[in-house]
């Protein structure tokens, strides 16, 4: 029952800290440019912005756009009770359940891609296209991180990867767990529309491929689906720092501190990358996904050297 | 229960050719071909759900006056299972057929396609119920012949035959290996080539275990025969496609399992028979999945998602296989699991896609992508059915088609953390991880593109819009399709232990080999959640979850005020239809990257000068496979052909001649 409790705490945790995470990347990215920046809560402060506004929808809009902030919210959601939050496990823990977990992601971009196409716009179109090329390179790699950890951990369930990693076995398989929470890392920078991919923060709908997809999204609508985000790039980042930090002092509180530790690095990591490289030219982002599926592929390699 | 199956199969051939017999009076040949395949659906779903929960086997046997031949009728789950595809997409299709045909349609022979259509069906049902090589053969010549004359019945001008003559030719080359099959596995067996009777050993096995791909492959498009496959598709009317992609096709899938009950025994199977099964698969997976993408004809694409599709259950089937030789218990089950569970599912979301492209054509006339659009306004409840069937077809949770998808990737995430990590299996198994994975989100690609282009955005092609508003009534074949793909979604667990006891019969094919299957037992009675549950719940959560923040959603809104305005698009305030982003223009980037797979070819004629007069642009994807491999087997056998025909000369001499040889060749060898 603590267990379940802690675990609905994390959770809890997750769905309030996630858009301070996106404060914490542009405070680095500010800091790289010696400009004070938004403040940590800025992102808080948007929302409820949003939140206080009227909606207005595209005069071509059907039901669907109504749906999209809807479904991709209620994908996060889903993801978010299914990841583990540090050692404490998952709300939702069962056989096979990662595969649930992309499933939720793959069901919200499908929504937000089809609420692109439903406005009838010239630019929303584009980015959907994008958004369904990118995911589609980008699953493989994230699929054979997967298998690498499910390999790693003898168990098919997120919270069976993390709880497996004894000292023991984390220190036999340090650099293939490195080399997964690398290739998930790529991935989770691709699935998040963050550079070198994409700009989340750049104006010009011909170049844009996330923004470009919720430009005719408003109020709450486009609120719900800006957390959703947030919470995507919290539940994606835990992953990649329960993979990189697979700490265990047996503490839950120590646990949980190096956990909360790990996701503040991953979100300067985050601002670094954001402020040290340029975006990618679009033809080549395939070659970006197509570098994280060869460090999935080593982080396999790796394993089985190990293990053998 | 076997009995109402034999009725069923019966009411086809009545209903068919009591079609044929009123060509006289169309009206009356339609509904009594109709009433023919809708008795055969009632009769046949009774049969089946008798033989699913009493879990009976059945089987008759009558004499037939055909050499090697007996009327040897069989009904066990595996069948039942196939059987439930034909029964209720067949009756199904046939009432949107009855709605739909009216029009220039009953000027082209409706009684020829009744006939058609009901042999088609009945040969499907005969073919799963036959249990011996001779009925099994004639039953799968009548659908295989039938089915092409119902591809070809409506098609009027020359130029579209070609499609439907590839199927036919290619269909019948796979038919050979049939023959072949049959002939080495019935060698010297007596009289009858009753299935109980067929074996083989030692090399024979092998040999006829590669003669069941090809032959049975050609009727998937399993690769390397995906090319003729979606041929057919495009000039049929789509409710034909329906009958191809949700029946036909599955009874390749049948073929392949049907074989190993005769295959299997003492002998483990070699490694590479899952090998080849699994890779052929994927391939078709992939290749399937990329020219789906890049179609611009819906019917088309549709016919290239079921490429995909038969392409991820011979995996499956090959993921079986692997278990079995591997003796892990547990991976041969998830995989023939997965197989028969994919199959019900996409014959239910492919036939529901089908039907709902039927009532798109009927409305726009255009079968090309590029000119669809906003049909959400006009025909909302077609869109929502379409989406349906899109989501279970490209696999999206919470709907059908991602149990199947789960269990083929839980297999092989199973079987690589199974084999000893360095080895080439479980290396295998981590390809297969990111095949799939790379299928999936094609999948989902081509399906944003099918249902996003068709019914969302503002019609491309507004000349030639029709005004005619929704007819709900024509949607009743529609709505029960989408009906049975949420109630398979929503109880997939259960769906999944209904088809435990024949998945688990295929895995202990062969379990006189000292393969030891305590590891599935173990495993099938472990009282926690299982894999066969995780899809299951997961559907539930996602669905959970959307109703949860739509509840929130309500509340957010509340009191709100809702403000229409136009689209934005970078500040322009009055974009026009044909400013909307194209289907083909979707597809293209990653159609780009898969270029070898796809074959997109460009004509273009840039502006030149600083008055340029004239420029254009023509992008096509031929097929690749047609310009090489095929055309050139089919030019040799051209040549040999017109050898041949000199023996017919069309003298009477000539002929006296011949006979005279041989009867002098006959005398002389019996002295």
């Amino acid at each position: 029952m603590t267990t379940q409790l802690l675990a609905l705490t994390t959770f809890l945790l997750a769905l309030i800290a996630c858009p301070l995470l996106l404060g914490i990347v542009n405070r680095t990215k500010a800091i790289f440019a010696g400009r004070n920046g938004p403040p940590l809560l800025q992102k808080y402060y948007d929302l409820r912005k949003l939140l206080g506004k009227d909606v207005v929808y595209s005069y071509t809009a059907t039901w669907l756009v109504r749906a999209c902030p809807v479904v991709v919210l209620a994908g996060s959601l889903a993801a978010a009770a299914l990841t583990p939050f540090g050692r404490g496990g998952a709300v939702f823990s069962f056989q096979g359940d990662f595969l649930v977990w992309a499933g939720a992601f793959t069901m919200a971009r499908l929504f937000m891609v089809l609420a692109a196409l439903d406005v009838g716009s010239s630019f929303e179109g584009m980015g959907g296209s994008r958004e369904v090329w990118y995911a589609a390179l980008a699953e493989p790699a994230l699929f054979l991180s997967m298998a690498a950890l499910a390999a790693i951990a003898r168990d098919y369930s997120l919270t069976g990867f993390f709880l497996s990693l004894t000292p023991e076995v984390t220190s036999r398989h340090l650099m293939a767990l490195l080399f997964a929470a690398f290739a998930l890392f790529l991935v989770s920078l691709a699935e998040n529309s963050r550079i070198p991919v994409d700009d989340p923060t750049t104006h010009l709908e011909l170049t844009m491929i996330h923004e470009v997809m919720i430009l005719d999204h408003s109020g709450p609508d486009l609120a719900l689906i800006e957390y959703a985000s947030a919470l995507k790039i919290w539940v994606m980042g835990a992953l990649v720092v329960g993979a990189a930090v697979p700490v265990d002092i047996g503490s839950w509180w120590l646990d949980a501190g190096c956990f909360l530790g790990g996701m503040a690095v991953f979100a300067v990591l985050l601002g670094t990358v954001e402020s040290a490289m340029a975006r990618l030219r679009l033809t080549r982002v395939p070659q970006f996904l197509v570098g994280a599926l060869v460090l999935a592929a080593l982080s396999v390699v790796m394993m089985a050297r190990n293990s053998a | 229960m076997l009995q109402y199956v034999t009725w069923a199969i019966m009411a086809y051939g009545v209903g068919g050719i009591a079609a044929w017999a009123l060509r006289r009076r169309a009206v009356a040949a339609s509904h009594l071909g109709a009433l023919g395949c809708i008795l055969a659906a009632g009769l046949g779903l009774y049969g089946v759900g008798g033989c699913l929960f009493l879990r009976q086997l059945e089987s008759s046997r009558q004499l037939w006056n055909v050499p090697l031949a007996s009327m040897n009728l069989g009904l066990d789950s595996l069948s039942a299972w196939f059987l439930i595809p034909v029964f209720l997409v067949g009756g199904l299709v046939a009432i949107a057929a009855l709605r739909n045909l009216p029009g220039d349609y009953a000027a082209n022979r409706p009684h020829e396609h009744w006939l058609f259509l009901n042999f088609t069906l009945g040969g499907a049902a005969l073919a799963i119920v036959a249990r011996n090589a001779v009925l099994f053969l004639f039953a799968w010549e009548l659908m295989t012949v039938a089915s092409f004359m119902l591809v070809e019945n409506t098609q009027r001008t020359p130029g579209s035959r070609t499609g439907g003559w590839v199927y036919l030719s290619a269909g019948h080359l796979g038919c050979a290996a049939l023959f072949a099959l049959f002939a080495l596995l019935g060698a010297g067996k007596g009289m009858a080539l009753d299935f109980s009777a067929l074996s083989a050993t030692g090399g024979a096995l092998s040999a006829a275990f590669l003669l069941a791909v090809v032959g049975f492959g050609a009727k998937i498009g399993l690769f390397p025969f995906q090319s003729y496959y979606p041929e057919a598709y495009p000039p049929a009317p789509a409710h034909v496609g329906a009958v191809l992609s949700g029946v036909v096709g599955n009874l390749g899938i049948y073929g392949m399992l049907r074989i190993l009950y005769l295959l299997g025994g003492e002998v483990k199977p070699p490694l590479w028979w899952g090998y080849l099964l699994l890779y052929a698969g994927l391939a078709s997976g992939v290749v399937g999945a990329a020219r789906a993408l890049a179609s611009k004809d819906l019917s088309r694409l549709l016919a290239w998602s079921s490429v995909e599709n038969y392409g991820l259950m011979a995996s499956g089937i090959g993921l079986g296989l692997l278990g079995a030789s591997a003796g892990n218990g547990v991976l041969s089950y998830l995989g023939f699991t997965a197989t028969i569970l994919h199959m019900l599912n996409h014959s239910i979301s492919k036939s529901l896609l089908f039907l709902g492209a039927g009532t798109v054509y009927a409305r726009t006339g255009t079968r090309s992508l590029d000119r669809m659009g906003g049909l959400m306004h006009r025909l909302p409840l077609t869109g929502i059915l379409f989406l349906i069937g899109a989501m279970g077809a490209a696999c999206v949770p919470p709907l059908n088609g991602f149990a199947g998808e789960f269990l083929l990737l839980a297999a092989a995430f199973q079987g690589a953390g199974g084999y000893n990590p360095a080895s080439v299996a479980a290396a295998t198994m981590f390809l297969a991880v990111v095949l799939f994975a790379l299928v999936g989100g094609l999948a989902v690609a081509s399906y944003c593109k099918a249902f996003g282009f068709v019914f969302l955005g503002n019609d491309r092609n507004p000349g030639a819009v029709s005004t005619v508003r929704e007819n709900r009534r024509l949607l009743l074949p529609h709505l029960v399709l989408a009906a049975v793909a949420l109630v398979f979604a929503g109880a997939s667990s259960y769906l999944m232990r209904l088809i435990s006891p024949t998945a688990e019969t295929l895995v202990h094919l062969w379990r006189r080999s000292p393969v030891g299957n305590h590891d599935l037992e173990l495993w099938l009675g472990q009282d926690r959640l299982t894999l066969l549950d995780s899809a299951f719940v997961g559907c539930w959560l996602l669905g959970g979850c959307v109703a949860l923040v739509y509840l929130f959603r309500t509340f957010l809104l509340r009191g709100k005020k809702r403000d229409a305005a136009p689209t934005w698009d970078c500040g322009y305030a009055a974009p026009t239809n044909r400013m909307q982003y194209t289907a083909s223009s979707f597809a293209r980037p990653l159609a780009e990257n898969l270029q070898p797979l796809v074959n997109v070819t460009d004509q273009e004629e840039a502006p030149r000068g600083l008055f340029p007069t004239s420029a254009s642009f023509l992008s096509r994807i031929p097929l690749v496979e047609t310009a090489w491999g095929f055309s050139h087997l089919f030019k040799l056998f051209a040549r040999i052909a017109g050898r041949i025909r000199v023996m017919q000369a069309g003298r009477v001499q000539v002929y006296l001649l011949y006979m005279a040889v041989a009867l002098v060749v006959l005398l002389l060898w019996k002295l």
